[in-house]
């Protein structure tokens, strides 16, 4: 009896895939989200969707998935297309998901599904810190620097907000802010801190902005002895 | 005095090098007779004293004072073209040798037939034509500058002859070498090996080349090859689905299809996704290991035909002559019934697969029909095991989608409509690298560049059988004469790139996005209509640094579909750009 439990389940282990198929073939036959650009895009801006392969008068919304943010709403036409549905992207640079509603299986003709899309917006940096210290011995009462510069291409980050996390083995011993000049370069000391020996690190973020997604960088290990 | 004397010893080792060259022309003529009567070993002494020949032409080509004179007026084209085809050719030429002498020794171990008892041989194999397509395509390149009629002493006629000959062998030498590649690779695994050969019918298209139609299980055991079980793509469906957990799941959408299904698992352009499905699904339902997969399409299945020799199925005699209009074309009016044309697709494949694991081959059958191979179609190979996959990778017959920074652009095409009308299908593509000095959202220096793509639906507007024009794809109500077709074109832009624009016919289009090993990825969904061509264009921004601040360099480099009717493709750069 238990043998042939155990077969029946192999056979329905192996007739259904890891997700119930959406669409049979040929390729192509799933409601689709397309975008006139996916990329370049700045806070606040727009983004333009048409949703395709949807049965004619479903309707569609489109949101930002976690953000309290602009929707847009439209209905399918006959041609199984949405009109070009506009929304806006949050204010603040990041990496989003656009979502859809859910869209039903009579609407979509196979499962109901759901269309996703993962979008950037705003620019990428690129962080360089390094974790300097005056002393290599806690007993001198070292003053810790971390400095460094941020770039974006050829563009030096300018008045840009930063966050440094100053750990020991792993574990946060300080946290302090800075920002960046016109080169780009930014630099932030620990005095009047009394270190313990170990092994420390320094987090540095770029925090997000209305230009630059939030991007992170941790710096090479400083022992203090 | 001495100027005296140095012309008279260029003049010197200039006729050593012309005379050294009739020399090596009198023995390769020589080596039609050998080729002709299938004497390998008479093929590889008479390829080594061309090759000794030709060296001497070398030596006196490299000689400073004979390099000089190549910038002389009227002669110096001449001697420059003498000394392109003595550096180059000596090249081809000793390649070619040391590739008979050991084919020579593996034709008498009994190759596939017998176990290997030397796997070294087939390594040798396998460089020896690796080096030898090298030497064969850099002579393809060098002869290209070479302009025959500014040639004199009867030399042009022949190198014009030279020019025709040498782009047919680089064309034959580009096709045959992967498979040799991928074949001894095979040949060499130790201990029973278990491939899958999934048999891509070109005329529907998908990312690694087109719809698995047909599969052969063959097993390899050192050296020895066995044809286990041949099947077509109903005994696949038949199975039942594919657990398709192991695919990436930020691409299961992108191309709308379902992965679960054996028709639909190769939309990705990189080959492994669709091979690791392939592999999981015999696994599932079969129960047995799979430990590599090969894709061929047409033009593989021509190459082999060539090698085989005329098949007669029901009726119908296939040769590499026909071979592939017969399996894209002619069988869908020939066999309506599509169980009878599965059938015969088996009974033709079946006896090709004998032939060739009993060794009934004919090296000239396999030359002639590569060097006449138009199609867009190239073997993929993938392995289970990683030092297997590393050679695969290494000889770049992998199908592996580059995940590394580069100004590198690939296009794959998916057909959407469930027919077969892609033996109709055309592509063209440009890839220009433009100005500098602008940045990459990404975070990047960077620069513009465009992908210009033409794709054409030339199917005819009536005439074709029903089994190929078919529509299977939901319509929305929309116009659809025969003939018409529906593509998704893929684009894979360059690692950190980025599209500022993208237009088909000049109008903003609504492509699908994502990201495919490291790359974004835009899909295009095109109706197309019979006898029409629409222009795609992207707009890029991309990288000319990588993460490490490094300048990126090279050539800009474009790979096409892998499709049925070979794709046109050039590349353009307005140079390199510097670094701020």
């Amino acid at each position: 009896m238990k043998k042939t439990l155990l077969a029946i389940s192999a056979i329905f282990a192996l007739a259904i895939p890891a997700s119930a198929p959406a669409f049979a073939y040929p390729a192509g036959s799933a409601p689709t989200l397309g975008l006139s650009t996916a990329s370049r895009l700045v806070p606040g801006g727009d983004v333009n969707v048409v949703v395709s392969r949807v049965k004619k008068n479903c309707s569609i919304t489109l949101s930002w998935d976690g953000v309290d943010g602009d929707t847009a709403t439209g209905v399918v036409r006959a041609t199984g297309k949405t009109a070009v549905l506009s929304i806006s992207t949050p204010s603040t640079a990041g990496v989003y998901t656009l979502t859809t509603n859910e869209i039903s299986s009579t609407c979509s003709g196979g499962s109901a599904v759901t269309l996703t899309k993962s979008i950037t917006v705003g620019k990428l940096a690129s962080v360089v810190a390094k974790l300097g210290t005056t002393s290599a011995y806690v007993s001198k009462s070292p003053t810790v620097k971390v400095s460094g510069t941020i770039k974006s291409g050829s563009v030096n980050v300018n008045n840009a907000d930063i966050t440094v996390v100053l750990k020991r083995n792993g574990s946060t011993v300080k946290t302090a802010t800075g920002s960046t000049n016109s080169s780009g370069a930014f630099s932030v000391n620990f005095s009047g801190t009394s270190y313990t020996a170990g092994t420390y690190t320094a987090v540095v973020t770029l925090d997000g902005n209305a230009t630059y997604i939030e991007k992170s960088v941790t710096t090479a290990a400083l022992t203090l002895r | 005095m001495a100027l005296v004397l140095c012309i008279v010893y260029a003049i010197v080792r200039i006729i050593l090098m012309v005379v050294s060259l009739q020399n090596t022309m009198g023995e390769v003529e020589k080596l039609q007779t050998a080729a002709h009567n299938k004497d390998l070993a008479s093929l590889s002494v008479g390829l080594g004293k061309a090759a000794d020949a030709i060296a001497m032409a070398d030596s006196s080509a490299h000689d400073p004072l004979v390099q000089l004179f190549s910038f002389l007026p009227v002669i110096g084209a001449d001697i420059h073209a003498a000394s392109v085809v003595s550096s180059d050719g000596r090249l081809v030429l000793q390649a070619a040798q040391e590739v008979t002498s050991v084919a020579n020794q593996l034709v008498k171990a009994g190759i596939g037939k017998n176990a290997l008892s030397d796997s070294a041989l087939v390594a040798s194999m396998r460089d020896g034509m690796s080096s030898m397509d090298k030497a064969v395509q850099q002579l393809n390149v060098d002869l290209q500058d070479v302009d025959p009629s500014s040639l004199h002493f009867g030399l042009n006629e022949k190198m014009a002859t030279a020019k025709t000959a040498v782009a047919s062998l680089a064309n034959a030498s580009s096709r045959i070498t992967p498979l040799v590649q991928v074949g001894t690779i095979v040949l060499e695994q130790s201990g029973k090996k278990r491939w899958f050969v999934a048999i891509q019918n070109l005329a529907e298209l998908r990312g690694t080349g087109g719809i698995t139609g047909a599969y052969a299980i063959i097993t390899s055991n050192k050296g020895k090859l066995k044809l286990e079980e041949y099947g077509s793509d109903k005994k696949l469906l038949a199975m039942g689905g594919i657990n398709y957990k192991s695919y990436p799941e930020e691409l299961r959408d992108l191309w709308g299809v379902d992965l679960s299904d054996w028709r639909d698992i190769n939309a990705s352009a990189h080959a492994p996704y669709a091979a690791k499905l392939l592999a999981d699904g015999w696994q599932q339902h079969r129960g047995q290991k799979i430990d590599g997969v090969l894709f061929v399409g047409q033009g593989v299945v021509s190459e082999l035909s060539g090698a085989v020799g005329p098949v007669t199925v029901r009726g119908n005699t296939i040769d590499l002559n026909n071979v592939v209009d017969f399996l894209s074309k002619d069988i869908y009016a020939k066999f309506t019934n599509v169980q009878a044309k599965d059938a015969v697709v088996g009974e033709l494949a079946s006896e090709m697969f004998k032939r060739l694991i009993n060794g009934k081959v004919n090296a000239g059958g396999f030359l002639s029909a590569a060097s006449n191979d138009a199609t867009g179609d190239r073997i993929m190979a993938w392995a289970t095991e990683k030092k297997t996959q590393d050679k695969f990778v290494g000889y770049f017959v992998a199908g592996v989608v580059s995940d590394k920074f580069g100004p590198n652009v690939l296009v794959s095409l998916n057909n959407a409509g469930g027919n077969k009308l892609d033996a109709y299908t055309t592509l063209k593509a440009e890839y220009l690298l433009g100005v500098c000095n602008t940045d990459t959202f990404t975070g990047y220096q960077g620069r513009r560049s465009r992908v210009t793509i033409d794709l054409t639906n030339g199917a005819p507007k009536s005439g074709l059988p029903a089994y190929v024009d078919m529509r299977l794809d939901d319509s929305f109500g929309e116009y659809r004469p025969k003939g018409s077709n529906r593509e998704l074109v893929t684009v894979y832009g360059p690692v950190g790139s980025e599209s500022e624009k993208i237009t088909v016919n000049g109008e903003e289009e609504f492509v699908m996005t994502g990201m495919d090993r490291n790359r974004p990825v835009w899909v295009f969904d095109l109706q197309m209509l019979p006898g029409t061509t629409k222009q795609l264009v992207i707009d890029l921004v991309e990288p000319i640094n990588d993460d490490n601040l490094e300048l990126i360099t090279g050539k800009p480099t474009l790979t096409g579909p892998v499709m049925l009717n070979g794709p046109k493709l050039s590349t353009a750069s307005t140079g390199e750009c510097s670094l701020k």
